[in-house]
């Protein structure tokens, strides 16, 4: 249930995970994956390498993406171990599956028409990119 | 009368052509999985299969009125509870299909039936409409054509060229076959690339496609109340020109202007399903999903894959252990 609180904040416009998750959520996320197990203090390490920002901003971050069930906590001694809930791939499903449902729910007739033509520009614009590949190597004697 | 032929005769071929064409596809699916296939060749005949062995095993069968589930025990029972209910259960539902679909079976064989005659008509007209062209009218054409014909080791088709607006490429006549080009197609192609459209269409000769094509419409539109057969018959379109592709690219070896000419084609091909209605035995068009294939097919030409197929002796095994297992299926249910 708690990906309902994650699409909720959908915003199309964004970039990748910005899309669903804060900016320093989604940089957080993707140290997260990348290492599998981190302390507060190794994703702030990595984060202070790109931008200025404090230990408890990124504390704060942390416990609200475990609030919304994206991490796992456990404790080991004085700190905490965080590990993300889903891999990265299955974030994303459960994200397009989410959003696509919730406008199939409610606007099914033009999401499902939308995503048919969308698939035939689709085809249209991939055969282009296959014409312009297949003229370029006959130019350069391809047969 | 009416009771006969709901019970003996629509009853068992709902049941044939519904679960033989599900569970049909479903062991070529398991089995492209399981075999990881590549072969278009043997993947097309292997979609051909669900189409052909329903209707089959329903003629032979009240031909000569088997029914090994009764000879199995007197009382009709496979000695198994669940696969008991299954029956049973399936027999309910199939009488009720049996007397809604009737009706519309009689009129949709009746269409059939007439779709595959009508194309045979429509051909010999386009034959009496635009002749076979002649040697000196086209006569690099022609030519062409010959040295195809001797490179595949078959008679030289008939060739017609007909004044329609979009392209027109495709192959009729079971036994003494003539390729259809449209003028706009032709006057659109390079030197190389008309190479490679006749080459494919010599392909299909080659693969007696036009035969199977016609039959497999004629199944597809029978079976009309089975839902997967509309997507088993897409599969098998889409096998049957990759498999007609690789002959092309392996005579022209000309793959660029292959893939060159089918882009061509799509472009100048109608958008309409009904364009070439008449022709549709012969030239069947994908019911849904038709856009799809062709920038597959372009970018299987362009990456030339190495197509490793099944030696001729496991290919026959696994055809006969299909057909073995559907039949016994079908035999068994009803």
């Amino acid at each position: 249930m708690f990906w309902k609180k994650v699409s909720a904040d959908f915003k199309p416009h964004k970039v990748g995970l910005r899309k669903v998750l804060g900016d320093l959520e989604a940089d957080i996320m993707e140290i997260v994956w990348q290492k599998d197990r981190v302390s507060v203090r190794e994703v702030y390490e990595q984060l202070r390498l790109q931008k200025e920002l404090a230990y408890t901003t990124v504390m704060t971050i942390m416990t609200r993406l475990a609030e919304k069930g994206l991490l796992q906590k456990e404790s080991q001694g004085n700190a905490y171990i965080y590990t993300p809930s889903l891999s990265r791939q299955e974030f994303t499903h459960t994200i397009v599956k989410e959003v696509l449902d919730g406008l199939l729910d409610e606007f099914a007739e033009p999401a499902i028409s939308h995503l048919v033509d969308r698939m035939t520009k689709e085809d249209e614009s991939q055969i282009n990119k296959l014409e312009a590949l297949i003229k370029e190597r006959r130019q350069q004697g391809g047969r | 009368m009416i009771s006969i032929l709901l019970q003996e005769h629509m009853h068992p071929f709902i049941i044939y052509a519904v679960t033989g064409t599900f569970l049909g596809y479903g062991l070529v699916f398991l089995v492209y999985r399981w075999l990881q296939l590549d072969d278009p060749r043997l993947k097309a005949q292997l979609l051909f299969l669900p189409l052909i062995i329903p209707v089959t095993t329903y003629v032979i069968s009240s031909s000569f009125h088997v029914n090994p589930r009764c000879l199995l025990s007197v009382t009709g029972s496979t000695g198994l509870p669940f696969l008991d209910r299954l029956i049973t259960g399936f027999c309910v539902v199939s009488n009720v299909a049996a007397v809604i679909l009737t009706p519309l079976f009689a009129l949709a064989v009746s269409v059939a039936i007439i779709k595959a005659v009508v194309s045979l008509v429509a051909c010999r007209r386009l034959v009496k409409r635009y002749g076979l062209v002649c040697t000196e009218d086209y006569p690099q054409l022609t030519a062409t054509l010959r040295q195809l014909s001797q490179e595949v080791g078959v008679t030289t088709p008939g060739l017609i060229m007909t004044d329609k607006k979009y392209a027109q490429s495709f192959t009729f006549g079971f036994w003494n076959p003539v390729i259809v080009l449209s003028k706009k197609l032709v006057e659109s192609l390079d030197q190389d690339e008309l190479h490679a459209v006749l080459a494919h269409e010599m392909a299909h000769i080659v693969r007696k496609d036009s035969l199977f094509n016609w039959v497999a419409v004629f199944l597809r539109d029978a079976m009309f109340f089975a839902p997967v057969v509309y997507w088993g018959f897409n599969r098998l379109l889409g096998e049957k020109e990759k498999a007609a592709d690789d002959i092309t690219v392996r005579i022209t070896e000309k793959p660029l202007a292959f893939a060159q000419a089918l882009i061509k084609v799509w472009r100048m091909s109608p958008k309409s399903l009904f364009a070439d209605f008449s022709l549709d035995n012969f030239s069947p068009t994908p019911g849904f999903a038709k856009d799809g294939i062709i920038g597959h097919r372009v970018q299987r030409v362009i990456d030339a894959p190495g197509v490793q197929g099944l030696s001729s002796r496991a290919a026959i095994w696994l055809i006969f252990g299909m057909i073995t297992t559907l039949v016994s299926i079908l035999l068994i249910l009803c």
